[in-house]
């Protein structure tokens, strides 16, 4: 115990971690992952780990944060709307410091087409859908943060699209840190469960207002069931002290289809995990991300595809724009069974490098067991074309604007991968603001 | 408009051009012409700023204020304009995102308002029309994919909308078929005025079949080394570079 009294100072003040959640599945999650954290502890010791080469996260063993019960008093209005208001029409659900905020949270429109409720808040329905599927896909013993993220769950959230319906618009979930005199730490944890033949949009923010070095550490688990199609946003801004290490763990059925767009940008340390498992035959899955650093940031974006059946397909898409002393990684790492034939998978990563201090670790790897298989991997990292810039600049188009138009006509071909409209227009939006 | 006086230009440790004396008038139309290697785009460059190159001696100036210490994009909102040689690709950046940029820097250079995205509309289309440029480039990313006729018709696309007072052409005519050839003959024709200037970087005499220079001047080894009439071009045509070598 005295292990994590280390890293989070009020620990006993903390009610819910004495209270015994309804749902047994939760209860098991939450001791696991303490046992597993009292363990292993925190990351100092696995930063010479192959997982962990390009990103030292020692920094976060040596804070000590703050975790949180009730949401404080804060003014909504101190939100950045922006953020918030992509489209009216969305279905959203806010999250302030880890917990649901009623006031700004609005799902009328969509509650028959799916089951929507926080862990806290469950009946006997939801509560079977989280004992069958919560913590499925996450490995408690090998990976510390999900162990964290698990022995701290408390008000997570449940969304599961029911069978063969369609939701039109996305749903929204934001998770909001606010600005406090301390360092908070935060666990999201979504359970999200596409049944057979559903379809929908799901748009997951983190933004952090604090400036602290605070640490978000969310857990979300998809599991799209046969001919299950779900298209997944997410977007993170972060402050430049803030420590972000998100885990996503998705498996794909039959003729399912994971389609996600990762936009990152801000934080001194990020990490986004991706682990996609394509389970049975005819799955698909697309991943496009856009990350941007500046500062000292560091983001690294660590992807596994499992293929495990045949005709499945996969393919990444990355690109990076790095600036001023920051940092990135990629790691993507391509398996292919051996009885995953006729497995399609491509992956690519190109980097923009703005300054002669960026670093950047791109590492594409495939890894094919199969002998019947179509794949390909890249990665790039280029400094902007002279050539580019005196073309714009001699057409009266001054530098800075020049670098602008430059930045966004790289990361376009990112954004345009977006099958909505007003989300691709939000998307640029943020990406006009952060680039700039 | 346009001075050049003694001017001598190096890129790293290679001297390129070695004292170059050129004056271009209001109404006139210059050709310089020249073997490979000889200076000619480094001249048409250096003109319009490109950073890489150094001026070791000399100095130019437009419309007589010096613009050696000037940006390209402050060059460029004075009035000149580069037709590149190899017109430069820039993916994810939309035709008319790009133009318009363009268009509202000079604009806004001459404290003049930016024009609205109705008006521009209107003079991108009459333009394009004028030119012969496919209205579904318009709609692609600057130059993106664009064969090699279609990025020199994009550059006069651009060299019409922004109105230069002095255009420098870059080799155009460089890999151009007969039909671009003429385009661009008649764009230039069309947009010479008393008030303006063009100057023609060539390698061949094919594109001033198209259009009479005022003046014409030969470019060896980093000097002019002989100026004169259009008949110059054409006498070039017939007995080659090595004639105007063993001249000298």
């Amino acid at each position: 115990m005295n292990k994590i009294k280390n890293h989070f100072e009020n620990i006993q003040q903390i009610k819910y971690l004495n209270k015994l959640s309804g749902i047994s599945r939760i209860n098991e999650l939450r001791s696991n992952g303490m046992d597993s954290f009292i363990n292993s502890g925190f990351p100092a010791e696995i930063s010479n780990s192959e997982k962990w080469k390009f990103s030292n996260i020692n920094p976060i063993a040596r804070e000590k944060f703050s975790l949180v019960s009730e949401i404080d008093k804060y003014t909504t209005t101190s939100l950045d709307n922006s953020l918030i208001n992509h489209n009216a029409n969305t279905n959203r659900l806010v999250f302030i410091d880890g917990q649901l905020d009623k006031n700004n949270t609005d799902i009328g429109s969509i509650s028959d087409d799916c089951l929507i409720s926080t862990f806290n808040n469950s009946d006997s329905k939801s509560n079977k859908i989280i004992n069958n599927n919560l913590g499925n896909l996450i490995n408690i013993e090998n990976d510390i943060f999900s162990a964290i993220n698990s022995a701290f769950i408390n008000d997570g959230l449940l969304i599961n699209i029911k069978k063969n319906t369609k939701i039109t618009g996305p749903i929204s979930l934001l998770f909001i840190t606010t600005n406090r005199d301390k360092k908070i730490a935060t666990f999201p944890r979504v359970l999200i469960v596409c049944e057979e033949g559903s379809e929908s949009s799901i748009i997951e923010g983190h933004v952090s207002y604090s400036d602290q070095p605070s640490l978000n550490v969310p857990v979300v688990e998809i599991n799209l069931n046969n001919r299950a199609s779900l298209n997944h946003y997410r977007y993170m801004i972060d402050n430049p002290k803030g420590y972000h290490i998100a885990n996503t763990k998705v498996s794909v059925n039959e003729k399912s289809h994971y389609n996600s767009f990762s936009f990152s940008t801000g934080s001194k340390i990020t990490r986004n995990e991706l682990e996609i498992n394509m389970n049975e035959k005819y799955s698909y899955c697309n991943l496009n991300g856009l990350y941007i650093t500046s500062d000292k940031n560091h983001i690294d974006n660590h992807i596994n595809i499992n293929h495990k059946n045949t005709h499945t397909k996969s393919n990444i898409f990355y690109k990076g724009i790095l600036k001023d002393s920051s940092k990135a990684v990629f790691s993507g790492r391509v398996l292919v069974e051996r009885n995953a034939q006729k497995t399609q998978a491509t992956q690519s990563d190109k980097n923009l490098l703005l300054s002669p201090n960026v670093r950047i670790n791109t590492k594409p790897s495939l890894e094919i067991y199969a002998d019947d298989v179509q794949c390909g991997h890249g990665a790039t990292a280029s400094y902007f074309g002279d050539e580019a810039m005196f073309y714009m600049q001699s057409r009266g188009i001054d530098k800075k604007t020049s670098e602008q138009l430059l930045i966004l006509g790289f990361a376009e071909e990112i954004v345009e991968q977006i099958p909505s409209l007003s989300i691709r227009k939000f998307f640029s939006d943020i990406l006009i603001h952060r680039s700039i | 408009m346009l001075q050049i006086e003694n001017l001598h230009v190096s890129i790293g440790n290679i001297k390129i051009l070695k004292g170059i004396n050129l004056s271009v008038n209001s109404g006139e139309i210059h050709a310089i012409m020249g073997p490979n290697g000889s200076g000619k785009s480094t001249l048409a460059n250096v003109i319009a700023g490109k950073p890489e190159y150094i001026i070791d001696e000399g100095n130019i100036s437009f419309n007589n204020t010096s613009i050696d210490n000037l940006t390209p994009d402050e060059r460029a909102n004075l009035g000149i304009f580069l037709a590149f040689q190899y017109p430069v690709e820039l993916p994810g950046i939309p035709m008319k995102q790009f133009i318009k940029t363009s268009l509202d820097a000079k604009l806004k250079s001459k404290n003049m308002k930016e024009t609205t995205i109705r008006e521009f509309n209107e003079i991108l289309k009459v333009e394009s029309e004028n030119i012969g440029i496919d209205t579904k480039l318009i709609k692609r990313s600057v130059n993106e994919g664009f064969s090699g006729g279609e990025k020199k018709r994009n550059e006069m696309l651009q060299m019409a909308l922004l109105k230069p007072e002095l255009s420098i052409l870059d080799e155009t005519d460089s890999g151009l078929d007969i039909d671009a050839l003429k385009t661009v003959g008649q764009s230039v024709n069309k947009l010479s005025t008393e008030e303006n200037a063009t100057l023609i970087v060539t390698h061949y005499q094919r594109l001033l079949n198209y259009i009479t220079p005022t003046k014409v001047h030969v470019l060896i080894d980093g000097k002019i080394s002989k100026s004169g009439d259009a008949q110059l071009a054409k006498d070039l045509e017939l007995r080659g570079y090595d004639w105007i070598k063993s001249l000298t």
